[in-house]
């Protein structure tokens, strides 16, 4: 086939055409991701926002030189305090972040940890994020537990009200280390089956690192 | 000799068996199962199976006034509608309630009896063409239903005392039945095989502690020539030997002592005990051979049972809850495949060498 | 009939997507353990379907007959990721509860079957208002289903709870899919019984003209 004749042709036209039409999809996307790209930094806040109901909150995190450093939408990859997962009794803390939010007009510092529990029922695991109060150095008490879930697409985002998660934050002493209640070993939601081993677990782990990082801050 | 001509329309020859004659000697032979249920587990027992028993009777009443066609005609003439329903009533429903309320736990409330019950009648029989046509057994199909709608009623199991009826003194187990406790040993209370046989304080459901009891129903099933004799124990003998075949390697994996070691232990001991622990010696008399929902030829029904027993015997060992219902409802939905494949004999067939020979030895 | 009148008639009641010719089941099952969730998937396969029609539709005289798929396909892909973004960026309640079934509106049945079927033969105007009266179609049987799913499956209604009994497999996809199979059930034969009665209705006017004219 000549070359006038090909670009005659129909192999042509349809090769043409479908070009064109990714090239003006790949513009339109690339603009459209230049007004409303939402960066890692951005759904880390939301997502803590969203633990924290809403109210006002600062994300700390590390930089490079191990610094304090705020985590807000400009951040595009934000460093937890962590650099890898540590392994502590019967849990794994893999992130954890420092929250500083106003509550009655106080400031008040938390430490977000997000652990995983190990040795539930039938040797499961379970990660839950643990908000863990401070106050004047010293862990004060728990502010929320949340179960995580990978079904939804951002961090966090399934926040679960059960009456398990709220037994531990309200019944929180200072140095007590939680015992599960065996009674309750299959709490079975919906198909999913929680264990409270496996929090319980988790809660401590977070307990036991956070208490870690405040004695050997001094 | 008379000449006549005699013109009759097919079958020509019959037999004296009908569908309702056969159901009525399936109610009989449960009978033992929901008396030995109602003395084991008090009034609850009682008030089960007659809600079962009841409300799939009543959808089948309700199913055949309202989705046959015309129900505007039917109105009024109500009562010669009821009459021809009773005309053309099998008592298959009423097996369908007692064989559900036998397999459930004494503790569920009535409503979520009343709901297994139209979810076992409406969906799974009435519409998927009626008496013989469903897919499924409706009985394990609405206890799978209510196990994952229940969750809460459906996994209290009440310990069976011997005697009167009291309530006081009945031990409530929550979490699976006796064979949870048996299967991890530690947590359960030891029960020699003469108590799990006669069902003197095993927790269960309401037919299924009885060992005796079922027996008696096979007993009569046999004799009756409703079910074959030897396909409940086929079932029963490979599901007990591979259950003490596997159950050699199901240690737990946390627990360091436990009664199977992380070797392999062969204990032929624990045969009996697999066999008369859970629901297995109930499913295997009354819910495998069910007619509708088990392969025709033989070898198809031989398939069947084996296949059925190592999966019964591989989930109960290895997960230590109640999976009978579950291996029914998959089995039965195997069945089409298993007659496509499995060719069986036609009816009146027999084989050319013994025809050739009786017709030569005339 | 007038022309859109029909074509939104049979986008919503007489080949509704879901109900009718059974399309988009994969969302439908996942999603109508909640109302809301139901509802949002609902709206968002609207928007796509009307935007993706349009598009298609001004486009059909352009694009050769040989490339039309892989076109069509690029064309929605396009729409998928830009309601995407805009989701995540604005209304992340929405993109959450969609979870990964956002993206698989690129291979929902109802959005190429649509394209394939109605859009590259008709107008802009025409294929638009289909996209609106499919998509409105689908929406409304999904949030009933939902609605049905959820109130007996949770015991809530829109995320309000309501009440302690429920039924917890349907919650669970297994029960919408039983949801879904009685549900089109109960459309055919309402749809049935509407049909015949407005045979009967015709009849009898029919019959009554014949013999107004005879007499």
């Amino acid at each position: 086939m000549t070359v006038k004749e090909f670009f005659k042709s129909n192999v042509f036209k349809c090769i043409t055409a479908l070009l064109c039409v990714l090239l003006v999809s790949g513009a339109f996307l690339t603009v459209c991701f230049g007004f409303m790209e939402v960066t890692e930094g951005e759904r880390l806040q939301r997502a803590v926002t969203s633990i924290y109901e809403g109210k006002e909150v600062t994300v700390y995190g590390l930089d490079e030189n191990g610094n304090d450093a705020v985590i807000d939408s400009t951040v595009s990859n934000p460093k937890g305090l962590l650099e890898k997962p540590v392994a502590i009794g019967a849990a794994e803390v893999k992130q954890a972040y420092k929250v500083k939010f106003t509550e009655d007009g106080n400031e008040v510092f938390n430490y977000l940890v997000s652990s995983k529990g190990k040795r539930g029922y039938a040797g499961g695991n379970i990660t839950c994020w643990v908000a863990i109060t401070v106050e004047n150095g010293v862990i004060s008490g728990i502010y929320r537990v949340v179960i995580s879930q990978s079904a939804s697409q951002t961090l966090m985002s399934d926040i679960n009200g059960s009456s398990l998660l709220q037994d531990i934050v309200d019944g929180y002493e200072a140095g007590i280390q939680y015992v599960p209640d065996k009674d309750n070993d299959e709490y079975i939601v919906s198909g999913a089956t929680m264990s409270s081993t496996a929090v319980c677990n988790a809660v401590n782990g977070a307990l036991s690192f956070v208490g870690g990082l405040l004695g050997g801050n001094g | 000799m008379d000449n006549t001509v005699v013109i009759s329309t097919p079958p020509h020859v019959k037999s004296r068996r009908t569908t309702k004659g056969i159901m009525i000697d399936v109610i009989i032979s449960l009978l033992p199962c929901a008396v030995a249920g109602i003395v084991f587990f008090g009034w609850q027992a009682l008030v089960v199976e007659l809600t079962a028993v009841l409300a799939c009777v009543a959808t089948e009443f309700i199913y055949y006034f309202i989705l046959k066609k015309g129900f505007a005609e039917k109105c009024k003439n109500a009562g010669y509608v009821c009459l021809n329903w009773w005309k053309q009533f099998d008592f298959t429903s009423v097996v369908t309630g007692l064989i559900l309320a036998l397999i459930l736990p004494s503790r569920v409330n009535w409503y979520e009896v009343i709901i297994g019950s139209v979810f076992a009648i409406a969906i799974v029989k009435m519409l998927f063409g009626g008496t013989g046509k469903n897919l499924v057994n409706p009985a394990a199909a609405a206890r799978v239903f209510m196990l994952l709608s229940f969750t809460m009623s459906m996994n209290v199991y009440v310990k069976a005392n011997f005697g009167p009826i009291m309530e006081s003194s009945a031990d409530i187990i929550t979490g699976a039945t006796n064979l949870s406790g048996f299967l991890a040993v530690g947590e359960g209370t030891a029960l020699n095989a003469v108590d799990l046989l006669l069902g003197t304080g095993v927790a269960g459901c309401i037919g299924e502690t009885c060992g005796i009891a079922i027996i008696l129903g096979y007993i009569y099933l046999s004799v009756r020539k409703v079910i074959k004799w030897w396909q409940p124990l086929l079932f029963i003998a490979v599901f007990g030997l591979t259950a003490t075949l596997i159950g050699g390697f199901a240690g737990d994996a946390d627990k360091l002592t436990g009664y199977y070691a992380h070797g392999y232990t062969f204990d032929i001991s624990l045969f009996l005990p697999h066999i008369l622990s859970g629901g297995v010696l109930f499913a295997a008399v009354f819910m495998f051979p069910d007619y509708v929902t088990s392969p025709k030829g033989v070898w198809g029904q031989v398939v069947y049972y084996v296949a059925g027993a190592i999966l019964v015997a591989l989930l109960q060992v290895f997960t230590k809850k109640e999976v009978a219902s579950f291996v029914i409802m998959l089995m039965n939905l195997l069945v089409p495949l298993i007659d496509r494949y499995i060719r069986r004999k036609p009816f009146g067939y027999k084989r050319e060498k013994k025809q050739k020979s009786v017709k030569e030895g005339k | 009939m007038n022309k859109y009148k029909r074509i939104t008639l049979d986008g919503l009641i007489f080949q509704n997507p879901t109900l009718m010719l059974v399309l988009g089941t994969c969302p439908t099952l996942a999603l109508i353990k909640s109302a809301t969730s139901a509802a949002g998937m609902g709206l968002t396969v609207l928007v796509v379907l009307t935007l993706s029609n349009i598009i298609i539709s001004a486009l059909r005289k352009v694009i050769p007959n040989a490339v039309r798929i892989p076109c069509y396909i690029v064309v929605i892909a396009t729409l998928v990721t830009f309601v995407r973004m805009v989701l995540e960026k604005y209304l992340p309640s929405l993109y959450d509860s969609l979870g990964g079934f956002l993206a698989l509106i690129v291979v929902n049945c109802i959005i190429l079957g649509r394209a394939e079927a109605f859009a590259n033969k008709h107008t802009v105007l025409e294929s638009a208002v289909d996209g609106i009266a499919n998509g409105l179609g689908f929406t409304c049987a999904l949030t009933l289903m939902g609605i049905i799913c959820e109130f007996f499956g949770s015991g809530s209604l829109f995320g309000l709870k309501i009440m302690d009994f429920k039924i917890a497999m349907l919650a669970t996809p297994a029960g919408s899919f039983l949801v879904y199979g009685l549900a089109i059930a109960v459309f055919t034969y309402v749809l049935d019984c509407f049909e015949k009665s407005r045979r009967v209705k015709s009849n009898r006017l029919a019959r009554e003209n014949l013999l107004k004219e005879g007499a």
